[in-house]
């Protein structure tokens, strides 16, 4: 599903612009309002962050969201994530922006 | 993981719990910073195949100054290692409509934690490129 994520990184070799998730593609930026759309697998995506996503549509990447993204649903997203992919330790903190 | 009786044989790979993933990036770059158009990552449990990756650029507007310099690159960081480029895709002709492409098929394996990024960037001075990059992975349990 496409989501409007926030973008991390400066454009540099070692810190290249990203979004902070594991699987993604089609990664469409606005590096001065820090927002890209990104097309996330659905079975990375936990049903209240789909629920949030869909109550709130965006189309473009400069308006904001009417309302911030709730802190406890970033939260549940990292963990969601961390538990899925096994891998050590939760890497990936993503935030509908 | 599927566990199964010692006296059945193991399923082959493609019989594991198979899942196709196809990641696609495609749009128009202009002058700009290194930016990761897609990305996966193996999860625990999982061996993934890198059945195809493409790479294709074609000049769409001319630099103003100076020589091109815009690249799509494919990255591959081991879990715990190093990141190494896979494959780089450099347009370097100042000639709209000319082109350049890779396509690799059976690129490899991957394993759990690897992380495989198509990155561009545009160090050119005015003028853009069309980008297209696609990837397709088979993921099977370990």
């Amino acid at each position: 599903m496409i989501i409007r994520c926030a973008l991390i990184g400066t454009g540099t070799d070692s810190d290249p612009y990203r979004i902070d998730l594991p699987t993604f593609s089609g990664v469409i930026t606005n590096e001065t309002t820090g927002r890209a759309f990104a097309d996330v697998p659905v079975s990375d995506v936990p049903a209240d962050v789909a629920a949030f996503v869909s109550a709130y549509p965006t189309y473009d990447l400069t308006t904001p969201l009417p309302v911030p993204f709730p802190a406890s649903l970033a939260s549940s997203w990292a963990e969601f994530l961390a538990r899925r992919y096994d891998l050590g330790e939760a890497r990936w903190h993503p935030v509908v922006f | 993981m599927r566990v199964s009786s010692y006296a059945v044989a193991r399923p082959a790979w493609y019989d594991r719990n198979p899942a196709t993933t196809l990641l696609h990036f495609a749009g128009t770059i202009s002058p700009a910073g290194n930016t990761v158009r897609y990305s996966t990552t193996v999860a625990a449990g999982k061996i993934a195949y890198l059945d195809m990756l493409t790479a294709v650029q074609s000049r769409v507007s001319v630099v103003t100054s100076g020589n091109p310099d815009d690249y799509a690159r494919l990255f591959i960081t081991p879990s715990g290692g190093a990141s190494t480029m896979l494959l780089e895709n450099n347009q370097g002709i100042n000639t709209i409509g000319t082109g350049t492409s890779n396509v690799v098929a059976n690129a490899g394996t991957l394993i759990s934690g690897d992380l495989l990024e198509l990155y561009t960037n545009s160090g050119s001075v005015g003028g853009n490129v069309r980008i297209s990059s696609s990837i397709k992975i088979t993921t099977f349990d370990k």
